[in-house]
């Protein structure tokens, strides 16, 4: 009944099979966010002029330009204009050799102010220091996320990844356990998504304002009944390179509405 | 916080033609109804209390707003267009500081201009 | 007041242990009343003294909303049609409810709406927003977000110059609530 060139056919079709398979393991597609928000959500993103998160880009710009510290210098002054700084931007979370860590964007503006313009840190997830985040990822916007994780960053990302499918809290969730195996489906009416962070800084509705991806990982702690851990902690800055660059090629989404 | 306002209107409208003004605010609007486990409220109320939008002087619109408004508080509504001139959006707080934002109309088939 | 008679004597002393057992008791449980356990709270001196900050909480009263609605509508009959609010079914965080309300009328002197009354009839406090246009706003179209802390309906009621009223009313489902 079969044809008599059934073995060939059959290995052909294996052969196939498995290099379009490997090939959808290499590129995982990846979703932002704003693919499994809901319609009046993504209406108020598109709208740049309702978008609440514009006005923090205006008030980073204003910043931008303001002279601070007692060296009396404003970060236009070293960097003229902050698009050119977009591609840079793009690589967040990097590796600072001089402090031997990774840093995200808010760090490292915090390192900015702290080496250059003498002044003193912003506090983590303050008004300003939120307000100049948002402005270089605005301005950074469509570019793809690259973090790289070579060399010196690969003990972060390795970290990352653990505490990724690490379960935790009271309810036992690990990260991996909605966010890969069940974007899209419901939990409790609320619409799963991929978890990833390629729109942070970001206005979420919720707060009523804009928030970095290290207070969302304490809100997602804080849903699984886990104990949330303090911005820039190392795993949380760990949790942020593995999320970073499991999105790579995700364009940067500024400034972005969520729930 | 810098109070930031947003005016947007059409540049050339046609005499006699309604057009849409939009507004947005940067403002908490803080409702003063969240309490926390000690029943400390969380914040006192503190929000827009009152909209005025004058037209040229004239006062067209008037919106008086509640805790219930959300934070960073969008308005828009409409206006005809008589005479060129400008539209001038008033917010007013719970202690009764003001702020505005003000943008240009053109009127065209218009005697003036 | 002690007297040589011993049943005074007798009386005196029970007074005495009264007074004892009394101020030894009080002792006591104000003791205890101080070792007892404590809600889990960080301990703040502006909470100690703000006791101004202590307030009972409003609880939303869908009755109280909609004698609210009553008490403006006042027993005129709506007028079909008059008021649309266009909202969404569902919205993903009460925080922000985008709200659309559109009156059709022809915005003249004897035909346009006073006041657009908002409620939202699951909220503490119920009202939403109050409107005033004049004939010289054109046009009766008003877009706006709102905070709603559960399920519930957005009543519109707008009150007309020539003394009518329109009412238009849409339940919305709110996923997760606002100032909660």
């Amino acid at each position: 009944m079969m044809p008599a060139n059934w073995p060939i056919s059959a290995m052909a079709f294996l052969l196939v099979f498995n290099i379009v398979q490997s090939r959808a393991d290499e590129t995982t597609s990846v979703r932002s966010g704003y693919y499994y928000a809901s319609p009046e959500t993504k209406a108020i993103q598109d709208d740049s002029f309702a978008n609440p998160g514009t006005l923090w880009v205006e008030a980073g710009e204003a910043r931008w330009n303001q002279k601070d510290g007692p060296k009396d210098k404003s970060c236009s002054d070293c960097h003229d204009d902050p698009e050119l700084l977009a591609d840079a931007v793009t690589g967040y979370p990097k590796y600072e050799p001089a402090l031997g860590k990774p840093l995200t964007l808010g760090q490292r503006i915090n390192r900015c102010r702290v080496s250059h313009m003498g002044g003193k840190p912003y506090a983590p997830e303050s008004e300003p220091l939120l307000s100049l985040e948002i402005l270089l990822r605005a301005r950074a916007a469509g570019r793809p996320m690259q973090v790289t994780i070579d060399g010196p960053m690969r003990p972060t990302f390795e970290r990352g990844r653990q505490l990724y499918f690490q379960r935790r809290g009271q309810f036992n969730l690990a990260c991996h356990q909605c966010h890969d195996d069940r974007p899209g489906e419901f939990v409790r009416g609320e619409r799963l998504s991929e978890g990833q962070i390629n729109n942070f800084p970001s206005y979420l509705l919720r707060w009523s304002g804009v928030g970095s991806a290290q207070r969302r990982f304490q809100l997602c702690d804080a849903q699984a009944r886990a104990e949330p851990r303090a911005i820039w902690s190392e795993d949380y800055v760990a949790l942020e390179v593995y999320v970073a660059h499991r999105g790579r090629g995700l364009p940067i989404e500024a400034p972005a509405v969520r729930r | 916080m810098k109070a930031i306002r947003r005016i947007s209107v059409p540049k050339k409208v046609k005499k006699d033609q309604a057009f849409t003004v939009r507004t947005l605010a940067r403002h908490k609007m803080e409702p003063g109804v969240r309490f926390d486990a000690d029943r400390f409220v969380v914040a006192p109320r503190h929000i827009l209390q009152e909209v005025l939008c004058h037209y040229n002087g004239q006062l067209v619109f008037r919106a008086e707003w509640f805790s219930a408004v959300s934070a960073n508080p969008y308005l828009t509504f409409k206006v005809k267009a008589v005479e060129s001139g400008e539209i001038k959006v008033t917010w007013i707080d719970d202690y009764a500081v003001q702020t505005f934002a003000a943008a240009a109309i053109e009127v065209v088939d218009d005697p003036k201009s | 007041m002690v007297s040589d008679r011993p049943e005074g004597r007798v009386r005196d002393s029970f007074k005495q242990r009264r007074q004892l057992l009394v101020s030894g008791g009080t002792t006591v449980i104000a003791l205890l009343a101080a070792l007892a356990p404590r809600p889990a709270s960080a301990f703040s001196w502006r909470n100690k003294l703000a006791l101004f900050r202590r307030a009972f909480p409003v609880q939303p009263d869908r009755t109280e909303a909609l004698r609210m609605v009553d008490y403006v509508v006042d027993g005129r009959a709506p007028r079909a049609g008059l008021v649309t609010l266009k909202i969404p079914g569902l919205v993903e965080n009460g925080e922000v409810v985008p709200i659309k309300i559109s009156v059709d009328c022809a915005m003249t002197a004897d035909d346009y709406p006073q006041i657009i009354h908002i409620f939202a009839l699951d909220n503490p406090y119920p009202e939403v927003a109050r409107y005033h246009l004049f004939p010289e706003s054109g046009g009766a179209e008003i877009d706006m977000r709102c905070r709603m802390r559960k399920s519930s309906e957005i009543v519109a009621v707008a009150e007309m110059s020539d003394g009518s009223v329109g009412v238009a009313e849409r339940h919305v489902d709110v996923t997760l609530g606002a100032c909660s």
